[in-house]
């Protein structure tokens, strides 16, 4: 493809070189005919102005030939690099027009007639109809559908496929067919008034016809599809009246335009302010144009032809898939519906997936939680069981260093009256016997959720503090 | 009228044009790929086509509110990150922001019954959780353009305590306007007639709508003017990088759109608290975080009106609005932005952390 371009780049060299060598014998052709003028209004022709002139011509015609080529390469070279609607815009043909135009625009001094592409320019609307229109050019295209056109495509090929040839009456639905795509051709190629008329009496009498075969009575699953294909023939004939309502005032809307730019250049010529330049002339075009259609494409009219035209056209679309479903149906091929109803399933349980996933996540919150309290709460009980632990320890203690004063008061007391030595052995043991009964209840192992709660209720601390009191004991 | 000049300035003007294009043809053969939206990032988590992004921090203090960029499904986010010097991430990242971003994907027919639910209180909620959990923050900063803009409103309304801050660009919120002939067009429209044919709508029938808003001077001067450019390499570039970015549509999943354009275009209920997904209304007076509305000045595809809207119907009293006088695309792309725009938004967002 690299060779393609540079081959491409030479050839243009060449072309570039021509139009240099041009360029001069224009200017002075020019010069001359400005000689001529002041040498008393004579229009002095130079001798090779017709050779000049087709020059000029040839250059075009290796110029159309060359974009032709050009657009076919970049689509071939880009065609995987670049989206296909944007290759579509990338149109060298609009280049050509707009050459060819502004060649057909050019003004020759004292009233000559233009030699270039004579009557072949923009400001003449028919001329613009005619070349632009045609063009099938993205703007225009989209009043004219090409996905139905995919759609009657596949519709055809598949039908004649599965019926045409095998199914009784299948001859009778391939003629149909193929004068009901002739029609769609001619429409896409339809750009007057007049077009659009004969083609929709053309049709309305074809639909006649067709309805005569296709709604006489038949048995079985024939007479269903052919009821079908009736009303797919009667919604085609509603698009096509849209069509045609959509394309008259497109039509309307270009004549309008290029009355107005028309109007514009004899005002700039007037003013002596031609647009000269090939960019001026591009710029002057868009703008006028633009305007008149912006004009119309904001107006209540257009917004309800526009409905009209597209809702026609999708109306027919659904029953194209009606039957083409239809036909499918016999065959164990999914359906575009099937599709539809597996990922609206799908859907539906990711959905529910998504739902699930979600409290999933609570509960897990949830439970996380509740685990932190757990093992809080088993923190809070060890902690308290090793207070208690210490509790019992100064307990013991207390009660060993009780045994131990009454033995030693118990020693002089032996030498002391018998009324005293009964009384204080008695009063020590009974205090010793309550705090030794006293630890052992408070050591009694709780359920953890017990001790969750207890770690967590506002009775904790005073556990605590009743721990330090002991604690603090041995030292006082 | 000087006849000699005439003849002598038209043929310069040709023998240049052919120049260009020679040259512009050479050029073509010399750019292998066309590149676009190349600052760093990282996936940080995915559902299925849909997926969120964390971009590469490029300045040395970053913001602690990350920002999540949503962006609309009708085009490509990549208009954000065009090239190097034309990228309004970049330059929030360059102003310290923590920028994560949202890549709807292409949508196919398994996303038919996709609706505006699942989108944002599905798979926005879930990026956002997912970036609140990763920055242990209650709120994130939002920052929705045009149709993502929508969807961020709609998500502030409902999560109030997950937006830190709402920033809506070029916006449509009231769709109560004519200035635009696509809401025009969008109030006639048969919509369910449209998505019952076609389930999914196709990306290229959204952008024939859009090129008519200027029929002749996106379908044929553009292509005119391109010879003048196709003789500077870099510049055929960023001819090619926006055009990739113009057309690369991806298709609609059929409920979306059927939302998008009967409740709100259509029936605006938006602004009339009647908007109702996931069996919640939608109450625009809900959105008590701070907001800042931008809009472009000459915007034919979602005009001003359009966006302000959304400063009289939000609860909060921290409102503000920033325009600039370009157009829908050249908010992000134009010269007149690139500098002030992103600093702009990231003075705005420092201040209320």
């Amino acid at each position: 493809m690299q060779d393609f371009f540079k081959q491409q780049a030479g050839w243009l060299n060449t072309w570039q070189e021509q139009q240099q060598k041009l360029t001069k014998q224009f200017a002075s052709l020019g010069e001359d005919l400005t000689q001529g003028f002041a040498e008393a209004g004579k229009q002095k022709i130079p001798a090779n102005f017709e050779e000049l002139l087709k020059s000029q011509q040839e250059l075009f015609e290796q110029f159309t030939s060359f974009g032709a080529n050009l657009q076919q390469n970049i689509q071939q070279a880009w065609g995987d690099k670049l989206p296909a609607e944007l290759l579509r815009l990338f149109n060298f043909n609009i280049m050509q027009q707009f050459y060819k135009s502004w060649l057909g625009n050019m003004k020759f001094p004292g009233g000559m007639q233009n030699p270039f592409m004579g009557g072949q320019n923009w400001a003449d609307p028919s001329s613009f109809l005619d070349s632009f229109m045609k063009q099938e050019h993205p703007f225009i295209s989209t009043f004219s559908n090409f996905n139905l056109q995919d759609e009657l495509q596949k519709m055809f090929g598949m039908f004649g496929m599965l019926q045409g040839a095998k199914l009784p009456g299948g001859d009778l639905y391939s003629q149909l067919f193929t004068t009901y795509q002739g029609y769609f051709n001619q429409l896409v190629n339809t750009g007057t008034s007049k077009g659009f008329d004969q083609l929709l009496e053309a049709f309305s009498r074809w639909k006649e016809q067709a309805d005569q075969y296709l709604l006489a009575p038949q048995v079985g699953i024939h007479r269903e599809t052919a009821q079908e294909f009736a009303k797919a023939i009667s919604l085609s004939f509603d698009y096509l009246k849209s069509f045609a309502t959509m394309g008259k005032l497109i039509e309307e809307t270009a004549r309008k335009a290029g009355n107005r730019f028309q109007a514009k250049l004899v005002e700039r010529s007037l003013n002596d302010e031609p647009p000269i330049k090939f960019s001026d002339f591009c710029s002057l075009w868009t703008k006028e144009n633009e305007a008149v259609f912006l004009e119309i494409f904001g107006s209540d009219q257009f917004a309800k032809t526009q409905r009209e035209f597209t809702s026609s056209g999708l109306r027919l679309k659904l029953q194209f898939n009606k039957l083409v479903e239809k036909v499918l149906d016999q065959t164990p091929i999914a359906l575009k519906r099937d599709l539809d109803l597996a990922t609206k399933e799908i859907l539906q349980l990711k959905r529910d997936l998504r739902q699930s996933r979600q409290q999933q996540q609570l509960l897990a919150a949830e439970a996380k939680a509740a685990q932190q309290a757990v093992a809080a709460g088993e923190q809070r009980f060890e902690a308290l069981e090793t207070t208690l632990a210490k509790v019992q320890a100064l307990a013991e203690q207390a009660e060993q260093t009780a045994r131990t004063a009454a033995v030693t008061q118990s020693a002089p007391a032996e030498k002391a009256p018998a009324a005293r030595s009964r009384k204080t052995p008695a009063a020590t043991t009974k205090k010793a016997t309550a705090t030794s009964k006293k630890a052992p209840a408070t050591r009694t192992r709780k359920t953890p959720a017990a001790a969750g709660k207890k770690a967590t209720s506002p009775q904790s601390p005073k556990t605590t503090g009743r721990a330090k009191k002991p604690a603090g004991t041995p030292t006082e | 009228m000087n006849y000699t000049q005439q003849f002598q300035d038209s043929m310069e003007e040709f023998k240049s044009f052919a120049s260009n294009l020679k040259k512009g043809v050479e050029n073509l053969a010399s750019i292998e790929e066309v590149t676009l939206a190349e600052t760093a990032k990282e996936l940080v988590y995915e559902d299925g086509k849909r997926k969120l992004y964390r971009y590469r921090a490029r300045a040395d203090k970053v913001c602690p509110v990350p920002t999540l960029i949503i962006y609309a499904m009708v085009n490509r986010y990549t208009m954000l990150d065009l090239q190097p010097n034309r990228s309004m991430i970049r330059n929030l990242l360059d102003q310290g922001m923590d920028v994560y971003l949202i890549d709807w994907g292409y949508a196919d027919r398994m996303d038919r019954h996709l609706t505006m639910d699942d989108l944002i209180n599905g798979f926005m909620d879930d990026c956002i959780n997912h970036i609140r959990e990763q920055h242990q923050l209650d709120a994130i900063n939002l920052l929705g353009v045009c149709q993502g803009g929508t969807f961020s409103a709609i998500y502030a309304a409902l999560h109030p305590e997950k937006v830190k801050n709402l920033i809506t660009m070029v916006a449509p919120v009231d769709f109560d306007t004519k200035d635009s002939l696509l809401f025009a067009w969008s109030k006639e429209m048969d919509v369910d007639l449209l998505i019952d044919a076609y389930g999914i709508v196709p990306g290229d029938l959204m952008n024939q709508a859009y090129q008519m808003l200027q029929p002749l001077t996106l379908t044929v001067q553009k292509y005119i003017n391109m010879v003048d450019i196709m003789a500077d390499a870099d510049k055929l570039n960023d001819f090619l990088r926006m055009e990739s970015w113009i057309f690369d549509s991806p298709d609609q999943p059929g409920e979306v759109l059927r939302q998008n354009i009967k409740n709100l275009f259509q029936q605006n209920e938006l602004v009339k608290g009647e908007f109702e997904i996931g069996g919640q209304l939608v109450d625009l007076k809900q959105i008590s975080m701070p907001v800042l509305v931008v809009y472009a000045d000459y915007d034919t595809l979602v005009p001003p009106a359009a966006c302000k809207g959304l400063l009289e119907y939000v609860g909060t009293k921290d409102k503000q609005e920033l325009s600039y006088p370009v157009g829908h695309v050249g908010m992000f792309v134009s010269g007149k932005t690139q500098a002030t725009l992103a600093p702009r938004i990231a003075d705005w967002v420092n201040q209320r952390l």
